[in-house]
């Protein structure tokens, strides 16, 4: 079957796989004609393009009850509506008009939607001028037909004037773009949603896919956790205990063999310990620091006001002899874990107040100020301050900025203050200049 | 009065001195039973293995428990010994390494009648045996009499 697309760009619109008879409804088709030539009684059709008669209404007794039963005018018809079809899909005319071999004329318009020839349809079944009786006493006998019933089926067959034919024809050319019409809104609608089927089902699928991908990294991610806690465990049991042995037989050899030692020998058994203790100290910080990543964060109210107060207190009660200026923002209410935050501005002040020591007079501020319209909270110092080329080590673990011997520490409280913000969904930075104090600012 | 004894269950040698030293040191004298792990452990509370010929009259004036053990872990020992009539008024000092909360839940949990987490500093760790001896041995009333 040649293809011949009418409307050009249309052609992808109606998929190959698309019938005539799942695209326009047949039945409604159907009831539809019956109904209209009830008042203008003539023979119509639809046929697909492989010759199946899709519908048939006021069909002729002449073909229904001899034509198309006998066999062999039963093959003539196919034939017609085989040549209708190839004749149709060559030519551009709008409709074709064919006397059949059987002595009827017929006329078809192609069904075309989006540019694809899907059917036609039929009017036909008459005639243009009286009939040759001759002809038709023949066929009856070639077809044993009974010639008396044949030829009174004949005389019911319409003769058509050429203006009833032009009327018929215009009727023919105007259903037929009609059902193209309609069949090709239908395929823009089947093939809308279709479209939206299909993207809801790839929606879906992405959906799927990704929640696959999310419990397959949670798991990941829990197996990992899981790792690290006995990593965790194990560093709390199995690193503690050697040291343990190192600092206690340190401090059996000074109490037991304390004559036998000379000065040297005690200070360098004391440094033995000294460095123990600081390792034990570093482990502690250390799974402090990851106990920090595994408890589950709490979202209460929390005063941070109320919390630098305290903190503060501990520090002053340490330090009695010491002149510090403080000034905190009073009713600095936020949402957090009310510990962790507490651990955080512990370490945030505690650097204050240690960065200070060494001055005579030192102010340190906890308050809040805007910042990229949030409200950013900072602790702020005029002690000793730092360099910003290192700022980027600032909060990393076991990172230090002064040397152990004038301000002691771990290395390990703004990982844990860094640590603590990321978890509030936070960032944290600071700003410094050596000799001048620090500033760290937070937003929650 | 009989000597009161004292059972520990530890399975690091140098924790092991450490102890004994610090309990000689703060003139806590008991007779001292030494598990090094816990399948050891059971045996002499419940007079099993080697110790099948014990006198099963007499039993610990306090045990000093480690957690992490081999073949059978300090907290295994507790249920068991919670578990049984002849062992299970028996005062257990946890005395582990470990701080993970989930160590001194389980403990408390599973009956210990205290939770000691032993200093890496020496100082610190007499101290603690020191007032632990003290407490359980001498202050405190044990329910075991002999």
């Amino acid at each position: 079957m040649v293809e011949k697309p009418i409307h050009e760009g249309f052609e992808q619109i109606v998929d190959k796989r698309y019938q005539l008879e799942n695209i326009i409804n047949i039945d409604d088709l159907r009831e539809l004609l019956e109904d209209f030539h009830k008042i203008a009684p003539f023979p119509v059709a639809v046929l697909n393009l492989k010759g199946d008669v899709l519908l048939e209404s006021h069909w002729e007794p002449i073909c229904t009850q001899f034509h198309r039963v006998n066999p062999k005018t039963a093959a003539i018809c196919a034939e017609s509506d085989i040549h209708f079809n190839t004749e149709l899909a060559k030519c551009d005319e709008k409709h074709t008009l064919y006397r059949c071999a059987n002595g009827l004329y017929d006329a078809a318009s192609p069904i075309i939607i989006g540019g694809q020839h899907l059917g036609n349809f039929f009017i036909g079944q008459f005639l243009l001028e009286p009939p040759d009786e001759g002809f038709f006493r023949k066929q009856a006998q070639r077809y044993g037909f009974e010639e008396e019933k044949y030829l009174e089926a004949l005389s019911r067959v319409a003769i058509i004037s050429e203006h009833d034919l032009k009327n018929r024809l215009n009727y023919l050319c105007g259903f037929a773009a009609f059902l193209g019409n309609i069949g090709l809104k239908e395929c823009q609608r089947d093939r809308a949603e279709e479209a939206l089927r299909e993207s809801e089902e790839k929606y879906r699928r992405l959906s799927v896919e990704l929640e696959q991908r999310v419990q397959k990294r949670t798991a990941q991610l829990e197996a990992a956790n899981k790792e690290l806690e006995s990593f965790a465990y194990s560093v709390s049991h199995d690193l503690r205990a050697p040291l343990r042995g190192i600092d206690g037989f340190s401090q059996a050899l000074l109490e037991d063999c304390e004559e036998r030692l000379n000065e040297e020998g005690k200070d360098y058994l004391a440094r033995i310990r000294s460095g123990t203790q600081r390792m034990g100290h570093l482990i502690d910080d250390l799974l402090r620091l990851s106990r920090l990543t595994r408890t589950e964060l709490r979202h209460e109210p929390v005063n941070l006001s109320k919390l630098a107060e305290g903190t503060l207190k501990e520090l002053r009660e340490g330090a009695p002899e010491r002149d510090v200026e403080i000034e905190i923002t009073p009713n600095l209410d936020t949402r957090g874990d009310r510990y962790l935050l507490r651990v955080a501005l512990e370490n945030l002040l505690g650097n204050a107040w240690k960065f200070t020591s060494g001055h005579d007079r030192a102010r340190i501020e906890f308050g809040v100020e805007e910042f990229e319209g949030e409200n950013t909270y900072f602790v702020r110092d005029d002690g000793v301050g730092f360099d910003m080329t290192y700022a980027d080590k600032l909060f990393g673990a076991f990172q230090r900025l002064h040397g152990a011997t004038e301000f002691p520490g771990s290395g390990i409280g703004l990982a844990t203050v860094q640590r603590i913000i990321h978890r509030h969904e936070g960032r944290i930075w600071a700003k410094s200049e050596v000799g001048k104090g620090s500033t760290f600012y937070f937003i929650l | 009065m009989e000597k009161k004894i004292i059972l520990l269950v530890e399975d690091n040698p140098d924790d092991e001195v450490l102890t004994v030293r610090a309990l000689k040191k703060n003139n806590i004298l008991n007779d001292m039973i030494v598990a090094r792990d816990g399948a050891e452990a059971l045996d002499y509370l419940f007079g099993a293995g080697s110790y099948a010929d014990r006198d099963m009259t007499v039993m610990p004036q306090l045990i000093l428990l480690d957690l992490k053990l081999p073949k059978i872990d300090g907290l295994e020992v507790l249920r068991r010994v919670r578990g049984d009539e002849r062992t299970r008024l028996l005062p257990v000092v946890v005395l582990t390494s470990s701080l993970e909360e989930q160590d001194v839940i389980e403990s408390y949990r599973l009956g210990a009648n205290s939770y000691i987490r032993k200093p890496v500093d020496f100082t610190q760790f007499t101290a603690a045996i020191k007032n632990l001896g003290l407490y359980w041995l001498v202050l405190n009333e044990s329910p075991v009499k002999y």
